[in-house]
């Protein structure tokens, strides 16, 4: 049973309080909220690295803290593996040493991934003889998560594992997080303030504010509407695409999964064969709306969809809009509500430029 | 080589191993207080930097005489080690070696603490979660980054030691083949009448000497740097 228990209270010196307390088991949780609503401080305290002032966090029934009864548990005896924001790798070591690190010093009932097979998923085989110094951001992160995935963690504690990678690299570090979290099954808590990192990897997501927990649930309900309301910052969509095919203007199209009937989506030009699947990012403020035919338009991308939900905000309205089974959503205007008659339940014509989609690898 | 004497061949040679020993001798200390003062807030610390640093601005005359003092036969220590080991340590080679010790403790210890203050904590902590102790933690990660800084410090007190006069002639008196260093040999022959020549080859040695050290230690400060 992954059950995580973290409740702890501490005052920083700064005057900043942290007062969370949540319990959870599922496998991939993602701690979410806006830089300084204490999502890095709570992974310090479950990775042993701060003490709260009070407070008891549990994993799999075995107590690693307890202020009341004065229990601390060194946090090499944890059997948890951190990825650190800022990477931390050894620079007297080679990257192989820096792998074999934690793998000598083991000591998690877990299994121990294959070294070789580790280097393959994350394709560090080139890299074994380098010096860390010598990395490119991107390299530097897979190294820092192969490092901690070598110590067979019972948990994979993961900061921003993203935000120190340049932003067109970002994707193709979120795919390298995603492999390693299905190939291993490796329980993992995520921190992010990212709304895309955290819908593509989390099954449950737990929002943070001001150092509080604001909103714990499904990445669905915690994103959605409720929790658009609740936390800070723009919703951003996030669609999922599967079989990419070349059509013959030589652009790439995929397609939507969907139950009401496939939708086609094109995809910025791209010298690279894109994957599959493949996950497209665009803004809110990027998606029109039209209700019945649509006249020669530019934007090539149109998709059915049904309002789910209008969440008035900053002056404007989010619409929540369900395509086949996945969440958009459509930044409109009070006026353009009016006008076209929006409202839950209403058919509507989504349509996105395609030079408005970023393509995460 | 430079037509020294064997009697001055011994002074060098003498010079060297008190160097080394007093370098061995004073290393681990070095290497504990170095890190204690870098990464550890106590009561007392003052007391402790303060201590460390007294032979470096004590006349060494002075510092020879309460060594001597701790350690003569009727000392604290000199008397019990007397007492249940039958040895003694004034006024043997062992004397100058801690005399040479006590002298270049201080820019051990100074080059060792800035050392560790330059290991990133943050890679310490890195090595916990990985599975490593407090100690492992140490020996794997803290050690060997501040390693350049360490062997820098251990050059400054070995060369702090072939220079060493004042302490080293006041506890250990001016033996020949037992205590008379090079420093001292050099004086011994200004004062003897025609020994001028050998205090000049004597003095080249020195100089020889320091350079050596000094080169050594700014290669190794320089490889650190570049790491």
């Amino acid at each position: 049973m992954s059950r995580l228990r973290v409740a702890c209270r501490h005052r920083f010196p700064t005057g900043f309080d942290l007062d969370i307390d949540f319990e959870t088991e599922h496998r991939t949780i993602a701690l979410f909220g806006p830089s300084g609503a204490g999502k890095t401080s709570i992974l310090m305290a479950i990775a042993g690295f701060l003490s709260p002032d009070a407070g008891h966090i549990a994993w799999r029934g075995r107590v690693l803290f307890d202020s009341a009864e004065a229990l601390s548990v060194a946090p090499d005896k944890r059997h948890l593996g951190v990825v650190f924001q800022d990477q931390r790798l050894f620079p007297h070591l080679s990257v192989e040493q820096n792998l074999r690190y934690g793998q000598r010093r083991r000591q998690g009932s877990a299994g121990a991934p294959a070294f070789d097979r580790i280097i393959e998923v994350l394709d560090l085989r080139a890299l074994l003889e380098r010096g860390p110094g010598t990395l490119s951001g991107g390299e530097s992160q897979r190294l820092a998560l192969g490092r901690a995935l070598m110590s067979a963690p019972e948990l994979l504690l993961l900061d921003e594992p993203v935000a120190a990678v340049d932003e067109p690299r970002r994707g193709a570090i979120l795919s390298y997080v995603d492999r390693i979290i299905h190939e291993w099954d490796v329980p993992t808590l995520y921190v992010s303030h990212h709304r895309a990192e955290v819908q593509r990897l989390a099954d449950w997501v737990i929002a943070l504010d001001g150092g509080r927990v604001v909103q714990e649930g499904s990445p669905e309900e915690v994103l959605g509407a409720a929790g658009l309301a609740r936390t800070n910052g723009e919703p951003v969509n996030l669609l999922r695409l599967v079989r990419p095919v070349r059509s013959p203007d030589g652009a790439w199209l995929a397609s939507v999964p969907g139950t009401r009937g496939e939708v086609s989506v094109r995809l910025p030009h791209r010298d690279a064969d894109p994957s599959d699947p493949t996950y497209v990012q665009f803004a809110a403020s990027d998606v029109m709306l039209a209700r019945g035919e649509v006249a020669k338009l530019s934007a090539r991308n149109r998709f059915p969809a049904r309002i789910e939900e209008l969440v008035p905000r900053h002056g404007h309205i989010f619409a929540a809009l369900s395509v086949a089974d996945q969440r958009l959503w459509a930044e409109v205007t009070n006026d353009a509500v009016k006008d076209l008659g929006m409202a839950p339940g209403v058919e509507v014509t989504c349509l996105v430029k395609t030079a408005a989609l970023e393509v995460l690898e | 080589m430079l037509g020294l004497t064997p009697a001055e061949w011994t002074a060098v040679t003498l010079s060297l191993r008190v160097a080394l020993w007093a370098v061995a001798l004073s290393l681990p200390f070095g290497v504990a207080l170095g890190w204690l003062l870098a990464r550890k807030d106590f009561r007392g610390k003052i007391l402790v930097e303060t201590l460390v640093n007294l032979t470096l601005v004590l006349p060494p005359v002075v510092t020879g005489y309460l060594l001597l003092r701790l350690f003569g036969r009727q000392g604290w220590i000199g008397g019990w080690l007397e007492e249940v080991f039958g040895l003694q340590i004034a006024f043997t080679w062992w004397a100058a070696a801690i005399a040479s010790a006590a002298l270049g403790f201080p820019l051990m210890v100074r080059a060792i603490r800035l050392a560790f203050q330059g290991v990133d904590r943050r890679l310490e902590e890195a090595a916990r979660s990985l599975g490593a102790g407090r100690i492992d933690s140490f020996f794997s990660v803290s050690l060997p980054l501040a390693r350049p800084g360490i062997i820098a410090g251990a050059v400054l007190a070995f060369a702090r030691s072939l220079g060493e006069f004042g302490a080293t002639i006041t506890f250990a008196g001016n033996i020949p083949g037992e205590t008379r260093t090079l420093p001292l040999a050099v004086f011994t022959e200004m004062n003897r009448a025609g020994g001028g020549a050998s205090s000049t080859r004597l003095a080249i040695v020195a100089v020889l000497l320091a350079a050596g050290a000094l080169a050594v230690s700014e290669w190794l400060e320089r490889r650190g740097r570049s790491s």
